[in-house]
């Protein structure tokens, strides 16, 4: 990206360094002198342009004394442009001229001498009136008129190079468009009413600076050929362009749309809007008188094409067996009407099939193709061709004759008949159609799996029972990997669940101590057990069981009273017999015993 | 521990499955060959060869009348059937050949030979292209393939979903949804192929006369509306008085005598 960047800048030094190095197109200097309007009222003043081509580095002439003007340099102005690649730069001394006095005048010829070389202008006329020539003007516009109005601004000329022209006669049609001191756009093509004769499309527009009557115009210029189609005295034209004309007018409206253009602050005024106004221009006709080819000196096979032309002829191949195409080539090159222009008549022979030619046309040339068939192998040659034409410069018509051309043809080897190369090869390749015979492929040797009575495996009562196999299995490990998947996240859950088991466990390692008499230490385990399972079941730490704990949770949660009571009753012996040292019966402890087992199980059966 | 008790479940999970997969390929490959009943076959093979088709067509028959079947016995005999002339007959043991043996060559060869000799072979109505698709398919398998195919995928799919409950990681748990889900339509369009071939069990005849005619109506009277010609395939949509109400495979319906027909 960046280096891109600095490619771009170095080129364009480049073609600026090439630019303003000014001299090395000096060699073509071109002068033109041009002022800016031909009509001025005294009092204001007219800009007389001394336009250099082709250099930057022309100083300043010194005007010389110019009848009924003074004179004023008011600076240089220096143009680059690029058009098509080609660069062009000119300098413009622009000079003011303030008309002293009424009358028609003459600027010029202007001449001067630069590196010793003498450059000359044409001679420019302005009129100098007394009074506003915009004044003037502007008490007898209508809106109708105001583009004529803008007749010296803005105009059409169409040309021809001559008048006077024979029928079918190709001469190229110029129409210009000439601008000055004007913003147009959406230039279409002309159109021109030309009936009588026969035209081309327009060719690419071309644009350039012209100067005309000492006024510079931008010129927009299109081209094409027309040629007459019948003999009459005819008019041509009036060609007509339409355009936009772009207007910049001021916030404080003026008498006229135009008036902007032709005041001194033209496009001065920064603050203008601009405002598009449609502009059909019309040319002046142009009377043509089209005549009819002279009868003097008309060949006998003249078939019509006027221009003047060249006309060459080549057969291909020259020696070939009967029946074997030989290629006439016919080439017409040259300036004129190629409409007319039809394939030269080969002289009526029997010995040639002859085909229709084919065409071909490019510009300035038209190419006839045509192929011919030798019948006999007697013959020798392609006889001679002739070409006639009119020759609208010389006024005299023109025979052209090539030929004979010697051919050899020989006889066929395969006789008589058409015989095309190319099939030869696909002849080769033909293979007749294989017939293959039809019928049943043989029997098997082996029965292969012989059953008695095959029966459907789907209608199969087992078959049908292992179906519900994976299901029952999916069902049943779901569940379980749901359950293991519970008791590994909700310790809660987990608690609950193994509390039961627990206990059965406390309970049986008591009952084994009951029964070897260790009253202590049953205490004991009797009450850790009971407090563990109180613990899980109610998701409390076993280290902060107490009695008042327990009974306040269960009473949340309203286990039945007796429970309740039971417990408490469980809690105080046991610590009566831990902490108190008090002596118990085996009796109360077997009923103690007992009533922590029927405790346990009433609680499994609560909801906690 | 726990791991170790997944592992420990996915191992009987495995063997029940494999135990499963062997109880049904058993079912599938019964054996039951009897030797005089091979003797005879190939007894029917010698008349075969020597050109004796009318004595090969009473030896095949034979066997068949024991109650023993096989797809190159109905191919034989179909075959000796068509050598007699009998185009009807051996259309129809053809077709009960393809039954058992779907995937054979010579009989595909044969079946189309034979079909080929049926006068005024009527075009199959164009069916959608994806239930031609799963008919070709499965048309390879025999009907009991076909279930055990069938009860396999849906082993497959509860085992990829039994695996995936237990498996702990996510990319592949995904790949597995995925798997099971393209099992899933395999299995619907197998079950839709399965019923139509179910169901349509002893209603597929074979027309094995020279020419029956379908007629309006359940009666000899009735006006008839078209022919059928021997070897024809058609479907049975009920039986009335001797009659078959018959739909033909360019779906027209009409009424063709019991006799003229012989279910596949």
């Amino acid at each position: 990206m960046g280096n891109s960047k600095l490619i771009r800048k170095i080129f364009s030094i480049v073609i600026l360094s090439f630019v303003f190095s000014g001299t090395a197109f000096a060699a073509d200097i071109k002068f033109q002198a041009s002022v800016d309007r031909n009509k001025v009222s005294l009092g204001s003043a007219i800009n007389l342009n001394l336009t250099f081509y082709g250099t930057q580095r022309m100083p300043a002439p010194q005007l010389p004394k110019i009848d009924g003007f003074q004179s004023r340099y008011q600076g240089p102005s220096t143009r680059v442009s690029m058009v098509n690649g080609k660069i062009s730069s000119s300098i413009t001394h622009i000079y003011t001229l303030i008309p002293m006095r009424v009358g028609k005048f003459k600027i010029g010829p202007l001449s001067l001498e630069y590196k010793k070389k003498t450059y000359t202008s044409k001679q420019i006329t302005v009129e100098v009136v007394e009074g506003s020539v915009n004044a003037s003007e502007s008490t007898q516009r209508s809106s109708s008129e105001e583009a004529s109005k803008l007749g010296d601004n803005i105009f059409l000329k169409m040309s021809v190079p001559k008048q006077d022209i024979y029928l079918n006669e190709i001469i190229p049609l110029t129409i210009k468009l000439y601008v000055s001191r004007l913003a147009v756009r959406d230039i279409e093509y002309p159109i021109f009413s030309h009936n009588g004769f026969s035209t081309d499309k327009f060719a690419k527009p071309a644009q350039y600076r012209d100067v005309l009557n000492g006024r510079e115009y931008e010129v927009i210029e299109f081209k094409t050929n027309i040629f007459g189609t019948k003999t009459a005295k005819l008019v041509l034209g009036p060609a007509q362009i339409k355009c936009n004309l772009i207007v910049n007018k001021k916030r404080q409206r003026s008498s006229s749309p135009f008036d902007s253009f032709f005041g001194d602050d033209a496009f001065g005024d920064f603050f203008s809007r601009r405002e598009i106004y449609p502009l059909s221009l019309k040319s002046k006709e142009i009377p043509i008188t089209v005549k009819d080819l002279p009868e003097e000196g008309k060949p006998e096979d003249f078939s019509g094409a006027v221009g003047n032309f060249t006309f060459d002829l080549k057969a291909e191949p020259k020696e070939v067996n009967v029946g074997d195409p030989i290629t006439l080539k016919m080439v017409i090159k040259g300036r004129g009407n190629f409409a007319t222009v039809t394939c030269p008549k080969l002289e009526a022979n029997q010995s040639f099939k002859i085909y229709d030619p084919e065409v071909k046309q490019e510009y300035g040339t038209k190419t006839f193709e045509q192929i011919l068939m030798p019948d006999t192998d007697t013959v020798q040659e392609i006889p001679k061709i002739t070409f006639s034409c009119f020759d609208t410069e010389k006024k005299v018509y023109r025979t052209i004759s090539k030929g004979p051309v010697p051919i050899k043809i020989t006889k066929s080897k395969k006789g008589k008949g058409l015989r095309i190369v190319e099939s030869s090869q696909s002849a080769a390749k033909y293979v007749k159609k294989e017939v293959l015979g039809r019928d049943i492929v043989y029997i098997k040797d082996e029965p292969g799996n012989m059953i008695k009575n095959q029966a459907c495996i789907y209608k199969n009562r087992i078959f049908l029972l292992i179906q519900l196999f994976p299901l029952i299995i999916f069902i049943f490990l779901s569940i379980v990997h749901k359950r293991t998947e519970k008791l590994r996240t909700d310790l809660r859950y987990a608690r609950n669940l193994r509390a039961f088991k627990k206990a059965k466990q406390g309970i049986k390692k008591a009952k084994s101590l009951l029964e070897r008499k260790r009253t202590r230490e049953f205490y004991d385990s009797i009450l850790k057990t009971l407090k563990e399972y109180l613990g899980n079941k109610l998701h409390i730490a076993p280290g902060g069981i107490t009695s008042d704990i327990v009974d306040k949770v269960l009473r949340r949660k309203a286990i039945n009273k007796k429970i309740l009571n039971a417990l408490d009753d469980i809690f105080k012996k046991c610590d009566a017999t831990r902490y108190a040292l008090l002596e118990r019966s085996e009796k109360e402890t077997d009923s103690l015993f007992e009533k922590v087992k029927e405790v346990i199980r009433l609680l499994e059966k609560e909801r906690l | 521990m726990m791991l170790l008790k997944c592992n420990k479940l996915l191992y009987i999970l495995l063997f029940i499955i494999g135990i499963f997969f062997m109880s049904c390929s058993i079912l599938l490959a019964e054996q039951g060959n009897s030797h005089s009943e091979k003797h005879m076959f190939y007894n029917a093979n010698n008349f075969y060869k020597q050109a004796k088709y009318d004595e090969a067509v009473k030896e095949y028959e034979q066997i068949l009348e024991k109650g023993y079947e096989s797809g190159n016995l109905y191919y034989n005999l179909a075959n000796s059937y068509l050598k007699e002339g009998a185009l009807g007959k051996a259309v129809l043991n053809y077709e009960r050949a393809k039954e058992l043996i779907p995937r054979d060559k010579d009989l595909e060869a044969n079946y189309l030979y034979a079909k080929s000799l049926i006068t005024n072979c009527v075009a199959e109505s164009k069916m959608p292209w994806l239930k031609k698709q799963v008919d070709k398919f499965y048309g390879q398998f025999t009907l009991n393939e076909m279930t055990v195919i069938l009860s396999m995928v849906c082993a497959l799919i509860f085992l990829i979903l039994t695996v995936r409950i237990f498996l702990r990681i996510v990319g592949l748990k995904r790949y597995l949804l995925i798997s099971v889900f393209v099992l899933i339509l395999f299995l619907i369009a197998g079950s839709f192929s399965f019923y139509k071939r179910v169901s349509s069990l002893g209603r597929e005849a074979i027309v094995a006369k020279k020419e029956a005619e379908a007629k309006y109506g359940p009666f000899d009277r009735a006006t008839t509306y078209f022919t059928l010609y021997e070897g024809t395939k058609i479907y049975i949509l009920s039986t009335k008085d001797g009659w078959n109400k018959i739909k033909r495979s360019d779906k027209k319906i009409g009424w063709v005598k019991k006799t003229s027909l012989e279910v596949i």
